[in-house]
């Protein structure tokens, strides 16, 4: 008779929490090596498990809008062709032994980094589950406006307390009707970073006027080329990636991560591209961009963005970035694009969008002319970076964009 | 002709007036123990010898067993004797006599009748006598069945506890705090005030937390609240007053109300009535609690000579301050 094997959530980078979206495989039904087994939704994105071999579903451990942590026990599988009557009585030797939250055994990742640490501890205080149980509450969801790590029995009155109108336990809003809209865990996560990249490194921004004039008519001319050979136009953004990718290797304070004992320069850029997503920002990342012409860039971000939109975006395309470049301007005329750095980078490229706007021209006798503009900010981690290493950069940029007949 | 309904006196004269009222009242009452023909060794037993003479106030000569055995052969006998200590700290000397004859005749004998006696078992500091004369040994009664414990904290509780105590069919334990034996307060001076035993008093109504108290703690936990009032955190201060029986439906109902509690007393902490209220508590209202029952006594060491270094050993405004401030805080 076979034996069943473990069905574990695997490591997924830096990842440490994973929701159970759905199952993809039934019990009681077989798969094959590499079909999709179920779907999880990490802090940044969804995510396929797929199976390393062939075999039947015995049992779904988890169940789906489970929060479960990397490594945890979902279910368990038999060697394919076990028939239904085996696979009961192996279930049923199961039931004694398995739960899904305990024997929590994190695989170690191929770089062989250390296990997943442990999970954040909740106290729930006696009379906060007393009070849980005898309302119909549930913990997890009283939790989450829970103050810090500890669930009291108030907070648990707080959510107790009609649950249409005011179940949102925003205090002084009583009496105020909202609906309560339960945070993914990718808002979370975006929460928690943010915070701590605002809380951790002191931000400064610095904006720079950039005159696209010459660069807007380079760009039609050489889009109407490619238009007539049947390509895709090229975007302001990729034309400013190009610029900074290529600007980087030689500003590389501003391609670094920061700690306090010591600053990384890293040798590729790998260019973040923040995408808005139905479900929050993500920011996939091109790696190695510094070496990409404005034409790769230019399809490397489509692609990434559009893979972003969909949640099919995989966890690995999440991680390593080095450099990033928001650009808010897509959406609306905004007339600023400061930002949150993204840890553990040490500067942000916003992008604005391009106005047309009145400038005095120095090389025309101040005369005033409406010119395309490009008012780009960028934020940098001031521990890392002072005001003179961010204005080169700048300037460089400015340089670089103003003239693209000049440089390479 | 108008009567004043109270009067201001010391914790140890209101003992003493308690005695007296209940002496008038009652012949089979009879006092005795070191000194007693000269009021006693803290006062309480004053102009007794005046009023009720020899017959009924007896100075015994030192030995503490002598005088305790004395106590229960004249209780099981039907007299109603009262028997003053000094220190508490001597009355261990007469462990047998208090803990199993007193304690334990009633139920052995099967005596029918009442078996009234006061054990007068002063206990605490009173400001550097030493670590043989300042011992807080009130647990000792909670652990022997068939005695009765009393820690009254206040003049009029001082009275009112000698006159339940006298009217007790068993043998009580009365524990006078020495630290309090001076100080002043109104008590009650009609004949009939009695304070029941096994009823606590709440001292201050409040919300945030409950502390549960009794003896020379109560005064302190009082200002501790009064300093926490400024934070907005809201005490209860329960003073227990008898910890024999114990009253624990007020701590309970004080409990369901605040979900946090703490005990405080002057006895070390360790084995002390504190334990038992803490653990009682976590039985019967867990699922009521936020937060651990936390305890305060006194450091588990023999108290020192020093009166400054005393009082470093016990429990004092600003450390019932910072308990309370750990103890919401959970």
């Amino acid at each position: 008779m076979s034996a069943l094997t473990e069905l574990r959530i695997p490591r997924l980078g830096s990842v440490e929490n994973a929701k159970l979206v759905a199952w993809r495989v039934s019990e009681g039904e077989a798969f094959r090596k590499g079909e999709v087994l179920y779907e999880i939704e990490t802090d940044k994105t969804l995510t396929e498990v797929e199976a390393e071999t062939d075999g039947v579903v015995a049992r779904q451990v988890a169940k789906e809008d489970a929060e479960l942590k990397v490594g945890d026990l979902v279910g368990w599988a038999a060697d394919l062709g076990t028939d239904a009557e085996t696979l009961t009585k192996l279930v049923s030797q199961l039931t004694s032994t398995a739960r899904s939250t305990e024997q929590r055994k994190p695989q170690p990742s191929a770089e062989g980094g250390q296990p997943a640490s442990t999970p954040p501890l909740v106290r729930i205080s006696p009379r906060a589950r007393r009070l849980a149980k005898e309302q119909g509450v549930d913990l997890s969801v009283a939790s989450s406006s829970a103050h810090g790590d500890r669930v009291s029995g108030e907070d648990v009155l707080r959510f107790a307390k009609k649950p249409e109108s005011t179940g949102h336990g925003i205090a002084g809003y009583e009496n105020v009707p909202g609906e309560v809209v339960i945070n993914s865990s990718r808002r979370r996560a975006i929460a928690r970073r943010l915070s701590e990249s605002v809380r951790t490194a002191p931000h400064l921004t610095a904006d720079m006027q950039i005159d696209l004039t010459e660069l807007m008519s380079a760009r039609a001319a050489r889009n109407a080329d490619l238009k007539s050979a049947g390509h895709p136009s090229l975007s302001i953004l990729s034309y400013v990636a190009h610029a900074v990718t290529h600007l980087l290797p030689m500003h590389r304070s501003l391609n670094a991560t920061f700690t306090e004992a010591a600053s990384v320069l890293w040798e590729p850029v790998n260019l973040g591209i923040a995408v808005d997503t139905e479900d929050g920002l993500v920011v996939p990342v091109i790696r190695n961009a510094q070496r990409k012409t404005v034409e790769e860039l230019n399809s490397a971000i489509a692609q990434v963005a559009e893979k972003a939109r969909s949640g099919a975006i995989s966890q690995d395309a999440l991680e390593g970035g080095t450099f990033t470049i928001s650009n808010p301007g897509s959406i609306g005329p905004v007339l600023r694009a400061e930002a949150i750095l993204n840890p553990p980078q040490v500067a942000l490229l916003g992008l604005p969008g391009v106005q047309y706007l009145p400038v005095a021209l120095e090389a025309n006798d101040y005369k005033i002319e409406v010119r395309p503009v490009l008012r780009a900010s960028l934020t940098f981690d001031h521990r890392a970076l002072d005001g003179g290493q961010v204005i080169r950069f700048l300037n460089a940029l400015r340089d670089r964009l103003e003239r693209p007949g000049a440089g390479a | 002709m108008s009567l004043k309904e109270s009067q201001v006196m010391g914790y140890n004269a209101a003992m003493g007036l308690g005695l007296t009222e209940e002496m008038r009242k009652d012949e089979r009452i009879f006092v005795l123990g070191q000194g007693m023909v000269n009021g006693g060794w803290f006062g309480t037993e004053r102009g007794l010898i005046n009023e009720f003479g020899p017959e009924r106030v007896l100075d015994t000569n030192i030995s503490e067993a002598f005088q305790a055995g004395m106590t229960a052969g004249a209780a099981i006998a039907g007299l109603k004797p009262v028997i003053n200590m000094g220190f508490g700290d001597f009355a261990l000397i007469a462990g047998d006599e208090i803990f199993h004859k007193l304690a334990k005749w009633r139920y052995m004998h099967g005596v029918r009748a009442p078996m009234t006696a006061v054990v007068i078992f002063p206990i605490g500091v009173i400001g550097g006598a030493g670590p043989e004369h300042s011992s807080c040994t009130e647990v000792l009664g909670m652990h022997f069945p068939g005695l009765k414990v009393v820690v009254p904290s206040t003049p009029a509780d001082a009275k009112g506890l000698m006159k339940a105590a006298l009217r007790e069919p068993n043998p009580v334990i009365y524990h006078s705090i020495q630290s309090l034996g001076w100080v002043k307060g109104e008590v009650p001076l009609d004949p009939d005030f009695v304070v029941p035993l096994g009823q606590a008093a709440i001292r201050r109504e409040g919300t945030d937390a409950t502390v549960v108290t009794y003896g020379s703690m109560v005064q302190r936990c009082l200002e501790a609240a009064d300093t926490l009032a400024d934070a907005d955190i809201s005490l209860e201060v329960i003073d227990l007053r008898s910890l024999v029986p114990l009253d624990w439906g007020t701590v309970l109902t004080s409990v369901r109300k605040t979900h946090r509690v703490m005990v405080v007393h002057e006895a070390v902490k360790t084995a002390g009535a504190g334990a038992e209220i803490a653990a009682y508590i976590m039985e019967e209202a867990f699922f009521e609690l936020e937060a651990p029952v936390l305890r305060l006594g006194a450091l588990d060491v023999p108290l020192p000579q020093n009166a400054r270094l005393e009082q470093l050993c016990i429990p004092s405004v600003p450390a019932i301050v910072a308990e309370a401030r750990k103890l919401v805080a959970i």
